[in-house]
Formats: structure tokens, C-alpha cells, sequence
């Protein structure tokens, strides 16, 4: 005997008790501040900046590499006339190379001093992340990697601070090569 | 007594009876004696007897012829007278001659004759001379006077004599009675003495011989024994019986070694004539060689039966596995005979087969030369295929083209709409609408790009299977070009073929007739193979029995060689 041609009238109530469940209204969330944050990947991480220190993101086309730099300066662009120097967070984080292709984007920050384009892999988008969400990082960490993080999501996603970047001294470089 | 002892028994005995016979003699002798001595008195005394006799007839005739007076018988009376007188010498003569031995009678006797004498000298010389004369008186007178005192004085004379001679040999006979009654004792003494030395010299060491005798004739030696020492027979009879004793026992000692088994004992003979010592030691030789022989003859058949048992024993085994080896190839050869059966059936089945075959054959030729001419349709078809192929390649590689484009596209347009949400973000409260929207263009850029990757994935699915189809049309058209020349040489195959098969079935049906005849052929095979299987669990059952009769023969001789130890060469 199929049980759906002829439900009783127990199954009934106990289906409609379930229903009666299901279509309650959630509580009401917690109407918590909120920002926006741009995701991005580098190799299989995903890291993200505040959207409103993001310039702009642009391709990545004709990277010119600079000679006797550090392993970071990947190299010069042209962006709408102006040079930028490329920097690849990847060798502060310890991050497996991968080769560079079209694909990489660039995303470009700047203040009143200095404009630097940061690589990424791939770009995923705008989102809006509660504040609250956004836990400090652990302890463990040190060096350069701690002084960019701002923190990480329980989604492992690790908020980057752009100011601290930027305002970086490492960053500027003062090399001598003698040929 | 150890003289006596040493004396030979016939020495012995001769003593002994010499010692009887002495003492018989003796006897004898003084039988003898006392019976002359009594023999002479009698005589004496009957001679006085006589004498007194004569006298009185001698004194009657005197007186009668005195007293006479006829002439005639006077004469008669002088004969009588004188033949008296010779009488009483005669008497006289005789009696001195008895008496001689005898002194008181000799007296006497002299005594007598003296008186006589007297007498008949007077009565010779005087009365009868008177008488003759006629003087009748004075013969009397001289008669009765002094003639007649002396005739009474010899009577007395003669009566005393004869009472002598007879008292004397009452005495002799007394003195002869007394000895024989000594002389017999101490012969009776005598007697009993000898034969119990005797008995007692010979008849002792007899018994104990004879009882030593009686025990080895029931077997029973004993052992060393006392020998007597004596010089007589009886002690060279011990002696005698001591070295019959030794030999037997030494014969039994030997007799024993050689029961035991221990044949190195040395018989000596005792002498040339010793016949048993001779044969002890012949037979102990002949034991000795013949126990050798019989050693060597052991060992030689102990040894033959060991090899005979392995012998029988690998011929067993080897007859087993020839049991097995014929079995398997009885089993064989069944197999073989089945085997040669379906190869004659089939053999059979190829014949008429081939015949068949034969006729398929031309049928296949035909089929070939159709096969071939569609073959060359295919290949024109294969052409045209190809060509379509090659467009369809060149159309996709324009599509692949323009799906690069629209994804490039799409990906400006996404970073387009980050770009824009950046924007948003910066403007703050205001850009809020603004960033929904850019949200939407990223959205859809984003399912652009989806939609370009499918387009992107199928296109590639296309060209890969369009380069296979590409690819396969291309083999297609070669294969299509080698099943032509196939064809080609498939129908000059099957034509060669077909010949074949021809003789084919003449030669199967052949293989047939030889494939029966092989048949029955194996039958026989398989017929004598089960007779040589027969004999072979026969053979097998002999082997075995042979065995069993090798190893009991092992086993005795075994046997016969322990006992054969037993005996010391």
C-alpha cells in the first residue's frame, strides 16, 4: 500500500506541525555595522582589503620587471599614463609561486605619497562584512605577515590592512648594485 | 699286609692252596706214619701171636712125638716139627724186621730170641736128635726138665710182647688221632684265613670296580677318583679302569667342547690301537672341516640371500612400477584408442565437411567479388567524408575564435563591475543603489563567462571529436584502401582456396580409411596391452612372493650363520 495515496490523519498533524515550524519568521538578526571589503586570491587563500582603500583594479598587462629588486617588486605598469610598481604579497605570506599570465589582476592602492598595485590571483568581489566578524589574528603570527593583518573571518578570510601597507618602509626601495 | 697285596693273585692263590695242600700233606704224612707204626705193632703183636702159636704146636709135637710111637706119623710130626721151627724164625725174623724202629720191643724181641734159641737149640739138638735116635726117654726127660721151664718162660715172653706191641700201638693211635684233630683245626684256621685274604685282596676292589663299571655304563663318569696302588692285578686293574676313567672323560670333556660348539679341542690318541681316541679325533677333524665348509658355505648363501633379497626386492619394486607403468600405459593406450575413435569420426566429419566446404568456397569466390566492388563505393563515400570533416574543423576553430572574444569580454566586464562596486563603496550611503547595480552587471558577467565556458567546453568536445572523426575518416579511407587490395587478394585467395579444399576432401577421405584402419589397429594395441597388464600384476604377485621367500631365506641364512658362530673352528 503506497502511504502517499492515503496519509492518515496522525501523519497529517505531525506534517503540519513540521510545516508550522518551518515557516516561523527567524528571529530578528542582530542589525550589526557592516563593510564593504574587496575579496581576492592569492594562490589558494582568499584575502581581502577595505573597498573604500581600494583604488581601482585593473588587468595586469605588459609587467615590465625591474632589475636588482627585491623578489616582491614583481615590476612596473602602465596605468593610464602613470608608472606603478607591482608588489606580490605572496612572498610575505610564504605563498607558492605561480606563473604570471593575463589572467592576474591588479589592484591599485594609493594615498597622498605613494601608488603601489598589489597582484592577485583572481578577484571575487564586493561584500559586506559585519565588523563583528572580523576576529584578530592569532597570536602566532610575526613579522611582516602580522604588522598587514587586521584580522580573520571564521570563514578563513583575512582582512588586510591597506595603510599599513602603504605606509610601510620596507616597502621603499633604496638599492645600489654595483656592476 | 702290603706284601701280601703286591703279591700276583696267582701267587696269591698259590699260597693259599699251597698252604692247604701242605698242611694235607702233612696230614697225609703222619696218617701215614701212624698207621704203619700201628700197622707194625699189630704185626708185631700178631707175629707174637703166631710165635706163641708155633711154640705151643712146636711143644705139642715134641710131646707128641715123645708120646708116640707109630714110625710113619712120627716122621710127619719131625717135618712138622722142623717146619714149626723155621715158623717161629721165620716169625722172629719178621718181627725184629717190624720192630726196628720200635727199641722197647726190640728189647723185648731180642729178649725172646735169646730164650728161643735157647729152646730150640735144646730141643733141636737134644729131644729130636734123641727122638730120631729112639731114646724116647731121655727126650723126655730133657723135654719136661729144663726144656719145659724154658718153654713156660717164653710164653709169658710172647704174651708180653704182643700186650706191648699192642699197648704201643693204642698209643701210636692216641698220638695219630691227636695230631689229625690239631693238624685239621688249624687247616680249617688256615683255610677260612686264605679266603678271607683273599676275599678281601681281590673281591673288594672287584665290587667297588665293578659298581664304578656299572655307573659309566649308565653314563655316569665320576669324576677323578682315588687310584689303588698295588702291584698285584687288581691295582693294575685300577690303574687300568683309572685310564679307561681319565680317557672317557677326556673324550667326554671333548665330547662337552664339541657340544658347545668350541672345535678347537685337540684329541689325542692314547695309543695306535685307540680306536675311539682316533675316532674322537677324526671326527672332530671332519667336524672342524666340515663347521669351516659350513661357515664358508653360510656366509656364501647368507650372503647370496642378502643380495637375492635386494635383488627381489629392486625386482619387486621394478615390477611394481612396470605394474604402474603398464597400467598408465593401458590407460593410455585407451586414451589413445578413444582418441584414434574421434579422430576417425572426425576425420569422417572433415571428409564430408570438406565436401561441403568445397561448394562454400565458390560461394565465398562470388561473395568476394561483390565485397570488393562495395568496397570501392566506400572508399568514394570515405572521400566525401573526409572533405566534409575538414570544413567542419576549420567552422569550429572560427567558433573557438569568437567565444576568446566574448569571454574576454565577459572578464572586462566583471572587473568593470568590481571597479564600479569600489566606486559604490567609496560614495558610501549614496553609492548603495549604485552598487546594487554593479552587483547585477557582475552577476552577469559572471554568467557570460558560465555560459562562454560551457560554449568553451562543448566547443572543445566538437573539436576533439571532430580531429577523431578527422582522424578516423583518414584511417577510414586507408583501411577502405587496404580492404580493396584485401578483397582483391581474398578473391584470389578463396579461388586458391577453393582448389584446396578440393584436395582437401580427396585427402580427408583419405584420413578417413587410414583413421579407421588405425582404429582398429590401436584396438588390438589396447587388447594386447590389457594382456601384458595381466601379466604384469602377475609378474608383480611373483615378485612379491619372490621377495617374501628371498627375505625368509635371508632370515635362515641369517639364522644359520648365529648358529654357525656358535661353533669355534
Amino acid at each position: 500500500m503506497n502511504p502517499l495515496e492515503k496519509p492518515d490523519a496522525a501523519a497529517r498533524a505531525v506534517l503540519r506541525t513540521r510545516a508550522q515550524q518551518l515557516a516561523r519568521v527567524p528571529a530578528s538578526q542582530p542589525t550589526d555595522a557592516t563593510v564593504d571589503v574587496l575579496e581576492f586570491g592569492l594562490a589558494s587563500e582568499r584575502y581581502a582589503l577595505l573597498a573604500s582603500k581600494v583604488h581601482d583594479v585593473q588587468p595586469l598587462r605588459e609587467l615590465t620587471p625591474l632589475p636588482c629588486t627585491p623578489p616582491f617588486l614583481r615590476g612596473l605598469v602602465n596605468i593610464r599614463g602613470r608608472l606603478v610598481p607591482v608588489i606580490d604579497l605572496k612572498k610575505f605570506f610564504e605563498l607558492p609561486e605561480r606563473g604570471i599570465t593575463d589572467l592576474h589582476r591588479v589592484l591599485l592602492l594609493r594615498n597622498a605619497e605613494v601608488e603601489i598595485g598589489l597582484l592577485a590571483d583572481t578577484i571575487e568581489g564586493v561584500f559586506a562584512l559585519g565588523t563583528h566578524d572580523i576576529q584578530p589574528p592569532p597570536a602566532t603570527l610575526a613579522g611582516i605577515a602580522a604588522e598587514y593583518i587586521t584580522g580573520v573571518t571564521a570563514e578563513r578570510l583575512v582582512v588586510l590592512d591597506a595603510d599599513a601597507i602603504l605606509g610601510d618602509p620596507r616597502l621603499v626601495i633604496e638599492e645600489e648594485v654595483i656592476s | 699286609m702290603s706284601w701280601f697285596n703286591n703279591l700276583k693273585t696267582g701267587t696269591k692263590l698259590v699260597l693259599g692252596l699251597g698252604l692247604m695242600v701242605v698242611l694235607l700233606a702233612v696230614m697225609w704224612v703222619t696218617a701215614q706214619r701212624a698207621m704203619a707204626a700201628i700197622v707194625q705193632s699189630r704185626a708185631v703183636a700178631v707175629e707174637a701171636t703166631s710165635l706163641e702159636a708155633s711154640l705151643n704146636a712146636d711143644r705139642a709135637v715134641v710131646l707128641t712125638l715123645i708120646s708116640a710111637g707109630d714110625a710113619a706119623m712120627r716122621d710127619s710130626l719131625f717135618d712138622e716139627a722142623a717146619a714149626n721151627g723155621r715158623e717161629a724164625t721165620a716169625n722172629l725174623a719178621d718181627m725184629r724186621a717190624i720192630a726196628q724202629s720200635e727199641p722197647d720191643l726190640r728189647n723185648l724181641i731180642d729178649q725172646f730170641a735169646e730164650q728161643y734159641r735157647a729152646y730150640a737149640q735144646v730141643r733141636d739138638g737134644q729131644t729130636l736128635a734123641l727122638l730120631r735116635k729112639g731114646q724116647v726117654d731121655a727126650a723126655r726127660g730133657v723135654s719136661l726138665g729144663e726144656q719145659n721151664r724154658r718153654y713156660l718162660a717164653l710164653r709169658p715172653l710172647a704174651h708180653s710182647l704182643s700186650d706191648q706191641a699192642l699197648a704201643i700201638g693204642t698209643g701210636q693211635a692216641k698220638n695219630a688221632r691227636t695230631t689229625f684233630v690239631v693238624v685239621g683245626v688249624l687247616a680249617v684256621i688256615v683255610a677260612l684265613l686264605t679266603g678271607w685274604l683273599l676275599t678281601r685282596a681281590i673281591s673288594d676292589p672287584l665290587r667297588s670296580l665293578t659298581a664304578a663299571a656299572e655307573r659309566i655304563a649308565v653314563g655316569d663318569l665320576p669324576p677323578e677318583e682315588t687310584v689303588l696302588v698295588r702291584g698285584d692285578e687288581v691295582g693294575a686293574l685300577h690303574q687300568a679302569f683309572a685310564r679307561m676313567g681319565r680317557t672317557l672323560r677326556q673324550m667326554a670333556t671333548v665330547a662337552g667342547s664339541i657340544a658347545e660348539g668350541d672345535l678347537r679341542v685337540r684329541v689325542e690318541p692314547q695309543s695306535e690301537r685307540d680306536v675311539l681316541g682316533k675316532a674322537f679325533a677324526l671326527m672332530v677333524e671332519n667336524l672342524r672341516g666340515l663347521t669351516r665348509e659350513l661357515h664358508e658355505g653360510i656366509s656364501v648363501l647368507s650372503t647370496s640371500a642378502t643380495e637375492i633379497s635386494t635383488s627381489t626386492s629392486e625386482l619387486a619394486a621394478s615390477a611394481t612400477q612396470t605394474a604402474a607403468a603398464i597400467s598408465e600405459t593401458t590407460t593410455t593406450v585407451e586414451e589413445v584408442r578413444q582418441t584414434a575413435q574421434m579422430s576417425s569420426e572426425k576425420a569422417r566429419a572433415v571428409s564430408d565437411s570438406a565436401l561441403r566446404v568445397a561448394s562454400v568456397s565458390e560461394e565465398g569466390r562470388k561473395a568476394t567479388d561483390d565485397a570488393a566492388a562495395g568496397i570501392a563505393r566506400i572508399q568514394q563515400q570515405m572521400e566525401l567524408i573526409a572533405e566534409s570533416m575538414v570544413r567542419l574543423s576549420e567552422q569550429s576553430q572560427a567558433v573557438g575564435q569568437i567565444v576568446a572574444t566574448v569571454e574576454d569580454l565577459s572578464g572586462q566586464s566583471k572587473l568593470l563591475a568590481v571597479n564600479a562596486s569600489i566606486e559604490a563603496a567609496k560614495a558610501g550611503e549614496h553609492g548603495k543603489g549604485f552598487a546594487v547595480v554593479a552587483q547585477e552587471v557582475k552577476s552577469l558577467a559572471e554568467q557570460s563567462r558560465q555560459a562562454t565556458a560551457q560554449v568553451r567546453s562543448i566547443l572543445g568536445d566538437i573539436q576533439q571529436a571532430t580531429s577523431a572523426a578527422v582522424l578516423a575518416t583518414e584511417q577510414g579511407s586507408h583501411a577502405v584502401a587496404e580492404g580493396v587490395r584485401q578483397s582483391t587478394q581474398a578473391g584470389h585467395s578463396i579461388q586458391a582456396l577453393a582448389g584446396s579444399v578440393g584436395e582437401a576432401s580427396q585427402a580427408a577421405v583419405q584420413i578417413a580409411a587410414s583413421s579407421q584402419q588405425q582404429l582398429v589397429g590401436v584396438d588390438q594395441v589396447a587388447t594386447a596391452m590389457e594382456s601384458i597388464k595381466l601379466a604384469s600384476a602377475q609378474n608383480v604377485d611373483s615378485a612379491k612372493q619372490m621377495e617374501s621367500a628371498a627375505h625368509g631365506l635371508k632370515l635362515l641364512g641369517e639364522k644359520l650363520r648365529q648358529i654357525a658362530v656358535g661353533y669355534r673352528v
